[in-house]
């Protein structure tokens, strides 16, 4: 049987090296209102309204969240310390930073995105004999809730969402061990899907992103 | 008795148990939604005022489709577990989010041990 403690983690570990939106190293300022760029475009780099961005090489490099973009400026949620332009700065739109990962506490707060998970397990069953020592078949659905800004349009929440689902397209396999866990697909089986967008109180709409998989290892009986 | 005769028993014979087998399976597809199942790992739908679960339905379109669904407009984020303050806590001691899902990811299994039933041959366990 595959670890199933070391499954959720690795399906974490994905998500969080999600990148929806980069600027890479290059020349950025910051102003009282958020940030600005003389050469490049944040739009054509995938900044949009509501995205999380994490600032980095600024000297303040507080975690904001975007309410208006331009090609050449940035304009987020609360005030940002102003620094003039400087060079081998970026900005980065992934992962929100605020997550409610599965049983420990969390409680959202007002105007920041934040992500939840859910992994459940589906009953397992032997594909070859013998028992001991048989191909063991078992499945699941790793679940990750997103919770974007309600009232800023859906472009942002989509292009994150779409951005987590490339992670996880049918036939991804994730190492999980010595046993290889692969994300489900076909034409006669349901592959990952985002749901509905559903806008909740508190300020925030969610999206559900579920991604099945299938892991096969060896069973062993345990006398 | 004729070779004919005998094909037009055995193609009533496959209308019936094809229309059985539609119906089985159909209901079988609602039980899991509704009251969670051990073959597609489904928990069923959480009970408050048992609103929610009272509210799946069944409808046979034609002989050969059926459809399950509810008209409660909290259905999604029940099955999504969305909450709107963070997590949601199931307060249900019966039940559970993502019905629907198991039960759509588990369909085969479903209709291998409900088919299996209605041939007579042994479904998957």
């Amino acid at each position: 049987m595959i670890d199933t403690l070391d499954a959720q983690l690795a399906f974490r570990a994905r998500c969080e090296a999600l990148v929806i939106a980069t600027t890479g190293a290059t020349y950025l300022a910051a102003t009282a209102t958020g940030y600005t760029r003389a050469d490049g475009s944040f739009l054509d780099d995938g900044f949009e309204s509501g995205m999380e961005i994490v600032p980095a090489t600024f000297v303040t490099n507080t975690v904001g969240v975007i309410a208006t973009v331009t090609d050449t400026e940035i304009v987020t949620f609360g005030a940002r310390t102003s620094e003039a332009e400087g060079a081998e700065r970026s900005i980065v739109a992934g992962l929100p930073t605020s997550r409610a990962w599965e049983n420990e506490n969390f409680t959202g707060t007002t105007n920041t995105p934040y992500v939840e998970e859910d992994f459940l397990m589906q009953p397992s069953g032997l594909q070859s004999f013998p028992a001991h020592g048989g191909s063991l078949l078992e499945t699941g659905l790793y679940v990750l809730k997103w919770y974007g800004l309600s009232g800023v349009g859906v472009r942002g929440l989509r292009r994150s969402v779409a951005g987590l689902l490339a992670r996880f397209t049918p036939g991804t396999v994730i190492t999980v061990g010595d046993a290889s866990l692969r994300v489900r697909g076909s034409l006669t089986e349901s592959g990952p899907y985002a749901g509905q967008m559903i806008r909740v109180d508190g300020g925030w709409t969610a999206i559900a992103v579920t991604i099945p998989w299938r892991a096969e290892s060896i069973n062993a009986v345990v006398s | 008795m004729s070779f004919t005769d005998d094909i037009n028993r055995f193609t009533a014979k496959v209308r019936v148990t094809s229309l059985e087998s539609l119906v089985n399976v159909a209901s079988a597809v609602k039980s899991s939604i509704t009251d969670g199942s051990p073959v597609t790992g489904s928990p069923g739908q959480p009970v408050d005022t048992g609103t929610l679960k009272a509210s799946w339905i069944l409808e046979f379109d034609s002989p050969t489709s059926a459809r399950i669904s509810t008209n409660v407009a909290y259905a999604s984020a029940i099955e999504d577990g969305i909450g709107s303050h963070g997590p949601m806590t199931l307060r249900s001691p019966t039940g559970g989010f993502h019905s629907v899902k198991n039960t759509v990811l588990g369909f085969s299994r479903l209709v291998a041990s409900v088919v299996g039933g209605t041939t007579g041959r042994g479904g998957a366990p």
